[in-house]
């Protein structure tokens, strides 16, 4: 008998639980968490909303059994009946709406002064933008040198405003 | 007949969210746990990489969360629960949000668990389980860790403690 006071249980290993845990894959795992996820947050919606699970199953036309299902975190939904969960919910649970930010990172490279009166194309490496610069960027992909014997950025678009950022001002800001 | 019970922890199923063990009755070689798998493998893999998934899940992510437990799997109040995957059903305990026991289980083919034999030998084992431990926590043999995590103390529980109508 184990009466140790503060004794925690022996760590366990056997062929069974390899077994068991070898059956994983990346990919259904990412389904079972998105799927529990979906299920923890309606079921938030609802104590945020203040209903049960009758009323909830009242307000979407379903029997309270569907709704239980629907907390399991087993079942895989469709898009109609997330949409109608949304509605009744008020909740979020598809990002449709959400811009996906696009961004295109090249390399930087070092134009030397002779060849800054060229126009010619190559790679820069907007990383260091990057963190400064949010939303989308679009890049162009021929530019000039800017800097006599230095580095060389393109023209830089920001989708949101629909704005361009001149050479000179991204000379200015990151210079 | 009498039953011995030893806790042991499943560490590979741990997580930050949840500590999971399983099970040993009456000084056998594997858990209650590892007999489910070897019962259920290799026809019910499909459902066992689920439920293996949800475990993983809820020990990493999610916790222990109420929504994710089929109840009504024993006698009210008994603590018995079930997580499951199309017909295939593995018994379990929680204690608080964190502490996750498994037992057996198997398909469930009819419409209660109490017509089924099998199923209902694995939820009358639990059971004796449930109510032995929640004895032994009561009198504080059976404790908590000091950071919420684990059970600690007289994790093995004698026949003695019980009687053959438990």
């Amino acid at each position: 008998m184990n009466k140790d006071a503060n004794e925690s249980a022996k760590p366990y290993r056997s062929e069974a639980l390899d077994k068991f845990l070898s059956l994983r894959t990346p990919e259904g795992f990412a389904r079972t968490k998105n799927r529990m996820t979906l299920a923890v947050k309606i079921q938030d919606a609802m104590v945020a909303k203040g209903i049960g699970k009758k009323q909830f199953a009242d307000l979407i036309h379903q029997h309270p059994s569907v709704i239980t299902k629907w907390l399991s975190g087993t079942h895989n939904f469709t898009v109609d009946t997330l949409t109608d969960i949304e509605r009744v919910l008020d909740v979020q649970l598809l990002a449709l709406e959400e811009k996906t930010p696009v961004v295109y990172i090249v390399h930087r490279t070092t134009v030397n002064s002779e060849l800054s009166s060229n126009k010619q194309t190559f790679n820069v490496d907007l990383r260091g933008l990057q963190r400064s610069i949010k939303g989308e960027l679009a890049l162009t992909q021929t530019y000039d040198p800017l800097f006599p014997g230095g580095q060389a950025f393109s023209n830089v678009l920001t989708q949101e405003n629909k704005t361009k950022t001149s050479r000179e001002n991204l000379k200015r800001r990151y210079a | 007949m009498k039953f011995k019970f030893k806790l042991i922890k499943l560490e590979d199923l741990c997580g930050k969210r949840a500590t999971v063990y399983s099970v040993v009755v009456n000084d056998e070689e594997q858990t209650l746990f590892d007999r489910f798998i070897n019962e259920n493998f290799p026809k019910y893999q499909k459902e066992l990489t689920d439920i293996s998934d949800q475990i993983d899940a809820m020990a990493t992510v999610h916790g222990l969360r109420d929504n994710f437990f089929k109840k009504r799997e024993g006698r009210p109040g008994d603590g018995v629960e079930a997580l499951f995957s199309k017909q295939l059903r593995l018994y379990c305990m929680r204690f608080g949000h964190v502490i996750l026991i498994l037992g057996g289980g198997g398909p469930k083919n009819t419409r209660t668990w109490e017509e089924d034999a099998k199923l209902d030998e694995e939820n009358r084992l639990l059971q004796k389980f449930s109510s032995l431990l929640t004895e032994k926590m009561r009198n504080k043999e059976t404790k908590w860790s000091l950071d919420a995590t684990e059970l600690i103390g007289d994790l093995e529980f004698g026949d003695e403690d019980l009687t053959e109508d438990d």
